[in-house]
């Protein structure tokens, strides 16, 4: 297996902590958004409903789902289940109009962690932090310098979980890298 | 003898820290909180320049942003920065600075004769002299740009950092004074979000360097109190050193806050400058004001400064400009200057223009000894390098007579003062609309457009006390706008400062004893060089609209945008023609509020992080492998393989012969992907596609062209049917994002009931094109997918292992051999990659880029979306009837294939070209035309849209968009090339190799 951060070095500091994570399934489902019938079939699946709010995140052990738009989400799992997901979500919404698509390899995912983590961001993604990934379990997307990003927040502590498009990671990476080199320094 | 002109005592810089610098290669010593201006004031360097057109010598005129003269080069090798304001410059140890605009030197400068030829050289006098013969201007031009200049741009590369940051705030103030601390301070008590910020390295603006009080305190321990409590507040940050450069639309503010270039070693890791880019919910404009200049003749002598600046140098910097000074003024406020200068053991000569001065400024004038002539004015000035004299004269009608004796003063500072001007900027900026304000003869904030107030000087206002509280009062308001809970309160701060500034008079333009137009100048616009001359010639020569009395003198169009002169101007105008300055107008400000570099602008997006390089996953075999790399969009694709020895054409030749031999490889990754499901898919893809879909089989690929609405061609690629209500559509690699767009635009908002959802999976796969003869007995090897003819024919998919891999294959050819698709999980596709070459040995597997690429499909006529097309092409000018269905009932460009323009007939087609000589390889984009002519025009027939030499074939190919072109076969036209030569060759079918599509078949 290899992904494009393979020669990345982790930062490790308390300012920034930047590592890669390692492949995790990832499964974009479609379905409208007043279709509340297949949401309730896929929530029973989940054993949580499906997230409703820009932004909201839920989730279990198995799973995390996250909201990307009034009828997207973005389903995480273990890598070996995805399949297993994707089948068994065909198989209870059947025929009816919904998709579910495997996008595991479509994103790669750097975590971002250490006190200044927000600060790193604010250099090239113009979300508010104070009004968005305010919380755990909360969720966005928008763009830092020039990828387009999903950023997922893991805990109350500043962890950001940053899904990037596989041809932007290295690019995204680098960014990251160099804007936290601010923060890492003596001087 | 060094700091000569420093005070014995006093002032706001560390006396106990002595900063060496060099200015034009001489040694100098300043103290630490001076700036490069105040270090050369205090070791007596008055002239620090020369003005952009006369190379007149120049002084440092102002203590601030606005100054105009004093622009310095500053530091030297990459880091060099021309233009810089000295009186913005802090100094550190080891600083360099050197003036600019000057040959040999500031004191010697041979442009100095422009002063002298003044006369040939009026406002528009380049509009006017170097017009005829009109193609000479380039040559003119060059020389005018060297005359007149600035400093000089750095040769090397950028060493610094730059850094950018977002930031979100209940309340930004502009303008860390008096009233925008008031402001900050109670917007920070009711809980905002502040964020405040000020130019200078300071906080308490224009009074922290006077002797004002509030409450009985010294102004200095008042700002200290306040900025402590405002940072002790967790949610309020103040930004010193740092410029409100930009007010667009919605409050949102860009400011350049100068982090590291005021220290010598800069840092490697800080930025030197970091811009700010702010949204705030409210916004508090509390600029301050700009100190007017008063026009008078030669009104530009090094030695003659604003009055508040030779305050601010005596009080912050412990400086005394001059020892023998005269004051200049029409109000009472500047008489405070006077004061402090007399006080500091210099002695001044007061010339008021008015007739009358209040009683407390007289009263202590007669105490200090100070000497006032009422209702004169300054006519004349002395002193080449620095002002040495000066005459004055009695003044009558308001100043446009002059009466009596002239008098000459002896004098080596002289200060003026024609009152204040609210620094308005980013008020017009936020499209804020201004009104002229007679008692201060200056332009104040009218209507405000955004979501802001302006308090203090920068709302014309200048009581102290009245600011003080006015500030902290809509400080609260804006905060109970934003639903804080508060109870309004009054700050109880009671400013006092000796003398406040109440009115000025308009009657700054005295015109000299000569007049305006002769002898001396009256500057207007101290940095362009605009004097009072060249704006009553604009209005002679009917340039009368604001707009273009500026843009024909140039008055407000230097770096500093006016600041000092713009106010000036138009009461000249309104002067000469006797109109209120209302009804004059005001031009308009813009962005940035004042200079700054480009650097910052850019931030870190530089170098390797300019753009995103987007790499597949087989990259690095590519780059281990020797592959020469093109740009495809942000994509990095091998262009070709080079062996030791060869170059492209050798290259691509081995390419292309070993995928029409054997086995090619080819990394099509970057192709666009999209993933559609839903019951309603065949029916969009009807819509989008101009072909039919409804009947493609599960397991089947189709070709598919996209057209606009306007029948032109903008997307190709194949789309196949996975399961029921699945498909997997590819589009070109640059159109991929276009695509995706373009199906959402339709889903969403025209065919609102269609059930199909898109996602994009393009970076899910990778894909690994193999194709060549060999290309099914090396698959076969690999795979637990049948490939024989029968159970996997062309344009059919497949899914099954590759290499223990789950893949999708699909059967299809962009080469026309007998070829494969195999699209891979993204993470694996390196793996399959290797496989793919260690197994591919026998078969002589041969990697090809996209130079290869692109001839083996031109050898079969196919066509690239963007390079045979380009938004004006139709599926019929490519002969691509047979893609064009003719029963459907809708899809998109349809109704335009009907259109007279899209259906005559002599649109140009799609041909192919053969040069007759067999060996030339004709440009791509040249133009073709039915007989040569030695020069143009010449009619052309249409151009050259892909052109290779075909190793296949053994000569060189092109296609070609011609008019009438189907019914040109065999025709012999000609081909001009930019080199002279003409170059002949012979219409012929696009399809150049395996025209019945037996190959691809096999």
């Amino acid at each position: 297996m290899f992904s494009p951060l393979s020669s990345k070095i982790a930062v490790d500091s308390k300012a920034v902590k930047l590592e890669s994570v390692s492949f995790v399934g990832k499964i974009n489902l479609r379905i409208k958004e007043e279709d509340s019938e297949s949401r309730k079939i896929v929530s029973e699946f989940l054993r949580y409903n499906l997230p409703n709010f820009s932004g909201e995140v839920q989730g279990n052990n198995e799973t995390r789902t996250a909201w990307l738009g009034p009828n997207e989400f973005l389903i995480h799992c273990l890598d070996a289940e995805k399949f297993n997901i994707i089948n068994k979500i065909r198989d209870i919404l059947g025929n009816g109009f919904y998709s579910v698509t495997d996008v595991s390899d479509y994103y790669i995912t750097i975590r971002l962690s250490g006190e200044k983590s927000i600060e790193v961001l604010s250099k090239g993604c113009p979300l508010n932090f104070k009004q968005y990934l305010n919380i755990k379990d909360s969720c966005a997307q928008s763009y830092i310098s020039k990828a387009s990003v999903f950023i997922d927040r893991l805990a109350d502590d500043q962890i950001f979980d940053i899904s990037v498009r596989w041809s932007f990671a290295e690019y995204l990476w680098d960014w990251l890298e160099d804007a936290s080199k601010e923060f890492l320094s003596s001087h | 003898m060094s700091n000569q002109n420093r005070t014995f005592s006093g002032g706001r810089i560390d006396r106990n820290k002595p900063i060496n610098f060099m200015f034009n290669g001489q040694k100098y010593q300043g103290f630490e909180g001076d700036t490069l201006a105040s270090a050369l004031l205090a070791n007596d360097v008055h002239l620090v320049g020369r003005s952009f057109k006369y190379h007149r010598p120049r002084g440092i005129l102002t203590a601030g942003s606005e100054e105009p003269n004093a622009l310095i080069q500053l530091g030297i090798g990459a880091r060099t920065e021309p233009n810089i304001r000295a009186t913005e410059i802090e100094i550190y140890e080891g600083l360099e600075a050197a003036s600019q605009n000057c040959w040999p030197s500031v004191n010697f400068d041979i442009g100095g004769a422009n002063n002298i030829l003044s006369r040939l050289f009026p406002a528009g006098f380049y509009y006017k002299t170097f017009k005829w013969p009109p193609s000479l201007w380039l040559f003119y031009e060059h020389f005018i740009r060297k005359a007149a200049g600035l400093g000089e741009s750095p040769k090397a590369k950028n060493p610094d950092r730059y850094e950018q940051r977002f930031h979100y705030c209940d309340v930004m103030v502009v303008g860390g004074g008096i009233s925008g601390l008031s402001a900050a301070l109670a917007a920070a008590r009711a809980k905002c979000d502040v964020l405040l910020v000020d130019e200078n390295s300071y906080f308490g603006g224009y009074l922290s360097n006077s002797e004002a009080s509030v409450n009985g305190k010294k102004i200095d321990d008042w700002i200290r109190i306040v900025c402590e409590e405002l940072e002790s507040y967790e949610h309020v940050k103040l930004l010193n050193r740092t410029s409100a450069m930009g007010y667009y639309d919605y409050n949102y503010v860009t400011a350049l806050e100068k982090v590291t270039n005021h220290h010598q070693e800069l840092s490697k890791t800080l930025p030197r400058e970091r811009y700010w880019r702010i949204r705030a919910k409210k916004i508090i404009l509390a600029q301050g004001a700009f100190e007017r200049p008063l026009v008078f003749a030669d009104n530009d002598r090094p030695g003659i400064m604003m009055a508040s600046a030779g305050m601010k140098y005596l009080c912050r910097y412990g400086v005394l400009p001059g020892k023998s000074a005269v004051l200049f003024t029409n109000n009472d406020h500047a008489y405070l200057s006077a004061f402090e200068f007399v006080d500091k053991g210099a002695k001044v000569t007061i010339i008021d223009s008015r007739n009358e001065a209040s009683d407390r400024v007289k009263n202590r004038c007669k105490e200090l000894k100070i000497k006032i002539y009422f209702s004169h004015s300054v006519i004349s000035t002395f002193g080449q390098k620095k002002i040495n004299a000066l005459e004055i004269q009695k003044t009558e009608d308001k100043g446009n007579k002059l009466v009596g004796a002239v008098k000459k003063i002896d004098t080596d500072l002289l200060l003026m003062s024609g009152g204040w001007n609210p620094a308005v900027q980013l008020f017009s900026q936020s499209r804020g609309k201004l009104k002229y304000n007679k008692k201060i003869n200056s332009f104040i904030p009218d209507i405000a457009i955004q979501d802001q107030r302006i308090v203090g000087c920068n709302n014309g206002d200048f009581d102290l006390s009245y600011n003080l509280e006015n500030s902290f009062q809509s400080g609260l308001k804006v905060a109970k706008e934003l639903g804080k809970d508060i109870n309004f309160e009054n700050s109880n701060f009671n400013g006092k400062e000796h003398i406040p500034f109440v009115s000025a008079q308009v009657e700054p333009y005295m015109i000299g004893k000569k007049g305006v137009t002769k002898g001396s100048k009256h500057f207007v616009d101290f940095q362009n060089d605009v004097t009072a001359a060249d704006i009553f010639l604009a209005q002679r020569e009917g340039y009368i609209s604001v707009e273009h009395t500026k843009r024909y003198t140039t008055t407000g169009m230097g770096t500093d945008q006016g600041k000092t002169s713009n106010v000036n101007a138009l009461s000249l105008m309104s002067h000469i023609h006797k109109k209120p300055v209302d009804e004059i107008g005001h031009t308009t400000f813009r962005p940035p509020f004042s200079p700054q570099t480009i650097g910052a602008i850019a931030g870190r997006s530089v170098d390797s992080l300019f753009d995103p390089i987007r790499k597949t996953s087989m990259h690095k075999w590519h780059e281990e492998n020797g592959a020469i790399f093109e740009d495809v969009g942000q994509w990095k694709r091998p262009y070709y393989y080079p062996k030791k020895g060869e170059d492209i054409h050798k290259a691509v030749n081995r390419e292309c012969k070993s995928v029409r031999k054997s086995l090619g490889i080819l990394d099509a990754s970057t192709l666009g992907k999209i993933d559609l499901q839903g019951p309603d898919t065949a029916k969009f893809l009807n819509m989008i596609y101009t072909n039919a879909w409804s009947k493609l089989e599960v397991g089947s690929c189709r070709y598919g062209l996209m057209c606009n609405e306007h029948g032109m061609i903008f997307d190709d690629g194949v789309t196949s049917r996975l399961g029921e209500n699945h498909y997997h559509m590819t589009t070109t690699t640059g159109g991929a994002a276009r695509v995706m767009s373009w199906l959402e635009e339709f889903l969403q908002t025209e065919w609102l009931d269609m059930q199909v959802f898109c996602t994009s999976v393009t970076e899910q796969w990778s894909v690994l094109s193999i194709s060549g003869p060999n290309a099914r007995n090396f698959l076969s090897e690999l795979t637990d997918i049948d490939l024989s003819k029968e159970s996997f024919p062309f344009m059919r998919f497949r899914e099954g292992k590759v290499c223990g891999i789950d893949a999708r294959v699909f059967r299809i050819s962009f080469t026309g051999e007998l070829a494969f698709e195999i699209n891979i999980p993204a993470r694996y596709g390196s793996y399959v990659w290797n496989e793919f070459m260690t197994h591919g040995k026998k078969y002589n597997i041969t990697p090809y880029g996209t130079e290869a690429m692109h001839v083996l499909r031109a050898e079969k006529g196919f066509i690239i979306v963007g390079q045979d097309t380009d938004g004006s092409v139709t599926p019929f000018d490519l002969n691509m009837e047979w893609i064009v269905s003719k029963k459907k009932e809708d899809f998109l460009g349809k109704r335009s294939f009907s259109r007279s323009d899209t259906s005559r007939n002599d649109r140009k087609k799609l041909v192919g070209l053969l040069v007759n000589d067999k060996t030339t390889v004709l440009p791509e984009g040249s133009h073709i035309v039915e007989k040569s002519k030695s020069q143009p025009p010449m009619k052309m027939l249409g151009h050259v849209s892909s052109s290779y030499f075909s190793p296949t074939n053994g000569h060189p190919i092109a296609l070609a968009l011609l008019k009438n072109g189907a019914s040109r076969m065999g025709d012999e036209v000609e081909i001009p090339l930019m080199n002279g030569k003409v170059i002949k060759a012979t219409v012929t079918d696009p399809i150049f190799y395996d025209k019945e599509g037996l190959r691809n078949n096999e």
